[in-house]
């Protein structure tokens, strides 16, 4: 990856620093790398969230944000990446370049202060040398309740409950249904000891956008980061989970008082972005479902007017398609045939050179653009750099760009119906 | 008049950009970024506020609810069948529209044949092709959407505290209409509609990436129709009391908790752009004091359970409405509100810190100076601010020049009980 530098000190802390003077500010995130751990899972979520409520220096969450607020609005944000083998928790800080403050001051210093001191000062309670009980429950009360908001929309809620039955073998995702109880039964020296395992254990990857050395970088990140004494946990490297293929689709029919019914169909294609046909699937995608002319978008929205929305995602991770439409609930035998003929007419191959070209445009306008935003550079390399992907985005435009149609054909092949969840309204003749 | 672009730049900023009143009538932006995509905005001053009671040539207009946001729609097609969008996709250009209260906006971005693209908006906003089979099939697809919205808690809690703050009347209509109201709607509604608004002199042309503003005048020369000249239609002017039109508004719908949005209504917005302009900063701060992330309220909600992190607030002001909204997620919205309203009448008491309004018009300035980072945001933006009658950099000077007593004289003579409305959705 010639876009990206890395400065490293024989493993513990490595130091990705993308080149750019682009914007007013600059960005960085000090993300610390474990083992993925489906058990430990919901206790690194709820550490995560009780580490911004307060710092030895910064005791509670207002005089955290106060102090980033007197850094000029630098935004802090809390992530939590999770891949096949490991898992990031991360602390990121947005701030703006000295030229554009009133007397010219060096935020990032300041605010990994603010970022050092959350994720290695935080505040203990006085008697248990833990951390507070208060803050504990009040975040598993917020997580549960986050949890749960996802009911609220029904287009939101039909994509969960899809993924939630079509990954359901391969044990990887936490129910909605059963996350509140998961989350109840945290105890406080489960997120005490994934604390220690954090600080401890963790390999420490900073991921910086902006346009200092990674020299200058690397000295900050000493003075932010207190070492553990004991070694890092090495991440093994894990193949994706993957599901096989099915004879016939699984079809979930649930009922809910709504005015529109929503179907989301899960496509197993098993081919996930670490495979050589990612490329041609991606582009496979784009035709079907993603490009401003897709099939779906031009031939069941505007052809047949049966709905608003019409489109596909491909989840690269997983190797699966998930195509979403609303439409009244009677169209749901004419939708699901729609649908389908649209992915058999890419397999026979039926793609016109306007629909093929118009995708390749799309993808390549998408990725050109990612060298315009801090946050879409971190999201393209951080995947990549954590499963050791070498493709920068000129590799990457390039590959996209000597597709040939034929490859995508052959790409579509591998894809079959796997789960046909629909929302049926109940509630769409009240008006 | 002289087709010369006039520069206008702003030294602390380190921003420019190049306008010009094109001879038939449109207002062109061209912003320099050196980015890697391009974008244009074609807007319109013409919104779901606007489709009643605008003069047109002497003659009042009267149009159903939802047409600003139909004939976005339709504005796409072509007599040749083959859509805008397609030709767009073809040239590598992502090409999209949206319609708020007060504006409709065409739009592309790309990062190649951005020239061919911007020939080809400006060729499809200014050529409508309706018809009725064509208007009936896209009426199929806008039911859709409003069914999608009607499903939608998060819209309905938006829709309703305008209900609740100005009563049914237009300035709370639904952008997208009912599908009562589209029903009305023909291919004839649609072409009298798009005669009496999109004139140029009602329009402008935003442009900003790594572009030559020439290039851009010889394209809008090439492109455009002769007109004969119009005059722009005269948009109504909103008014309307302090009082809020109804406390509480509340729906049933399948949610896990309650979702609410508190409203407190600002006086009608002055005739003034720079006076709107001037309130929007000065009660931004004063948001940004009262409701952020670091200031007491949120903390104490937060603490106390009542609310849990899906939280928002912000101010909002156009040349129609003003008020502010403050988003949550809680058991008990009718109790936040009243903690709402204890905790400002106990900050009016006390009178806001100095320190704090510093704090926050820094934040404030910070936001505004991260939308140039967006080719995208920093076109949004203007075009928002030059069709409310101001321009950009006029804007950070304003933020610039504001003044803590300001910020106290907002706290103190707005904030009575007759302006709060609360609307709630529950299961």
């Amino acid at each position: 990856m010639k876009d990206i530098k890395c400065t490293a000190n024989g493993g513990r802390i490595s130091v990705y620093k993308y080149g750019t003077d682009r914007f007013k500010g600059e960005s960085i995130t000090v993300y610390l790398c474990l083992p993925t751990s489906r058990e430990k899972s919901v206790a690194r979520s709820l550490l995560l969230s009780v580490l911004k409520r307060g710092t030895e220096k910064y005791p509670s969450q207002k005089q955290i944000n106060e102090r980033l607020d007197e850094l000029y609005a630098t935004l802090v944000n809390l992530k939590n990446q999770k891949f096949d083998a490991a898992q990031l928790l991360g602390v990121s800080a947005d701030v703006i370049y000295p030229a554009y403050t009133e007397n010219g001051e060096d935020l990032l210093p300041d605010a990994l202060e603010v970022i050092g001191q959350m994720i290695y000062h935080p505040s203990f309670d006085e008697s248990t040398g833990r951390f507070s009980r208060e803050y504990i429950e009040s975040e598993k009360e917020n997580y549960k309740s986050i949890i749960l908001s996802q009911i609220n929309e029904p287009r939101t809620y039909a994509a969960i409950r899809c993924r939630e039955e079509m990954f359901a073998s391969l044990n990887v995702l936490e129910k909605l249904d059963t996350m509140c109880d998961k989350i109840d039964n945290v105890t406080d020296e489960e997120i005490y000891n994934c604390y220690l395992e954090l600080i401890n254990e963790a390999r420490i990857l900073v991921f910086y956008v902006g346009s200092r050395t990674s020299e200058e970088i690397y000295e900050l990140i000493e003075k932010t980061v207190t070492l553990g004494c004991e070694r890092h946990g090495a991440i093994e490297e894990a193949k994706p989970k993957l599901l096989s293929n099915i004879q016939e689709p699984n079809v979930i029919i649930e009922n809910s008082d709504i005015s529109q019914g929503r179907l989301v169909m899960g496509l197993n294609c098993g081919v996930t972005w670490q495979d050589e046909d990612y490329y041609a699937m991606l582009l496979c995608n784009e035709i079907l479902g993603a490009s401003p002319i897709s099939k779906l978008m031009m031939n069941v929205r505007e052809a047949m007017s049966m709905c608003y929305e019409c489109s596909s995602v491909y989840n690269s991770a997983r190797g699966a398609i998930f195509v979403t439409t609303g439409i009244d609930s009677e169209n749901f035998e004419l939708a699901k045939n729609a649908i389908f003929a649209q992915i058999q007419d890419i397999q026979k191959g039926k793609i016109s050179e306007t629909e093929f070209l118009a995708a390749k445009k799309s993808i390549l306008n998408v990725y050109s653009a990612v060298a315009d935003s801090p946050n879409a550079i971190e999201r393209f390399y951080l995947g990549r750099i954590v499963n050791g992907i070498d493709t920068d985005i000129p590799e990457f435009i390039e590959k996209i760009n000597v597709l040939t149609i034929e490859q995508v054909v052959e790409a579509a092949k591998k894809i079959t119906p796997h789960t046909i969840y629909f929302l049926r309204g109940e509630g769409e003749n009240d008006e | 008049m002289m087709n010369k672009f006039q520069t206008f730049s702003d030294e602390k900023l380190k921003e420019r950009y190049y306008y010009l009143r094109h001879e038939s009538g449109l207002d062109i932006f061209v912003i320099p970024k050196k980015m890697t995509l391009k974008t244009a905005l074609l807007g319109v001053k013409f919104g779901s506020v606007y489709e009643e009671g605008a003069l047109v040539d002497g003659e009042i207009k009267n149009f159903p609810s939802g047409i600003a946001h139909f004939l976005e729609h339709k504005l796409f097609s072509n007599e040749n069948g083959v859509d805008a969008i397609e030709i767009l996709a073809e040239l590598g250009a992502d090409g999209n529209a949206y319609t708020s209260n007060n504006k409709t906006v065409y739009m592309f971005s790309c990062t190649e044949n951005f020239e061919d693209s911007l020939a080809e908006l400006i060729r499809f906003v200014y050529s409508p092709y309706f018809t009725k089979k064509n208007v009936n099939s896209e009426r199929g697809i806008i039911g859709q959407e409003i069914k999608m919205c009607l499903d939608s808690p998060y819209d309905a809690v938006s829709q309703n505290l305008l209900m609740a703050l100005f009563g049914d009347c237009k300035l709370s209509n639904d952008v997208l209409g009912t599908e009562k109201s589209i029903a009305k709607i023909t291919d004839r509604t649609l072409y009298e509609c798009y005669e009496s608004f999109y004139r140029y002199s009602n329009m402008a042309l935003v442009v900003c990436g790594d572009i030559d503003e020439n290039s851009i005048l010889k394209i809008v020369d090439a492109t455009l129709p002769k007109r004969e000249e119009q005059h722009p239609p005269a948009l109504p002017q909103a008014s309307y009391e302090s009082a809020v039109a109804s406390p509480y508004i509340e729906r049933i719908m399948p949610v896990s908790n309650p979702i609410f949005e508190i409203g407190i209504k600002d006086d009608c917005p002055s005739d003034s752009p720079r006076e709107r302009l001037k309130r929007d900063v000065a009660m931004t701060i004063l948001d940004e004091i009262l409701f952020s992330r670091a200031g007491e309220l949120y903390n104490e909600l937060f603490e106390g359970g009542f609310i849990n992190e899906s939280y928002s607030y912000g101010y909002s002001i156009t040349r129609d409405v003003a008020f502010h909204s403050i988003y949550g997620e809680g058991e008990n919205p009718t109790l936040v509100l009243e903690k709402i309203k204890n905790y400002i009448n106990k900050t009016k008491e006390k009178g806001l810190r100095e320190r704090d309004f510093l704090r926050c018009k820094r934040v404030m300035m910070a936001e505004f100076l991260r939308d140039f980072d967006s080719v995208d945001d920093i076109a949004n933006s203007l075009l928002n601010i030059f069709f409310d009658g101001s321009n950009i950099f006029e804007y950070r000077k304003i933020i610039e020049g504001v003044t803590f007593s300001d910020v106290c004289a907002c706290l103190d003579n707005y904030f009575d009980d007759k302006r709060f409305a609360l609307s709630v959705i529950k299961n």
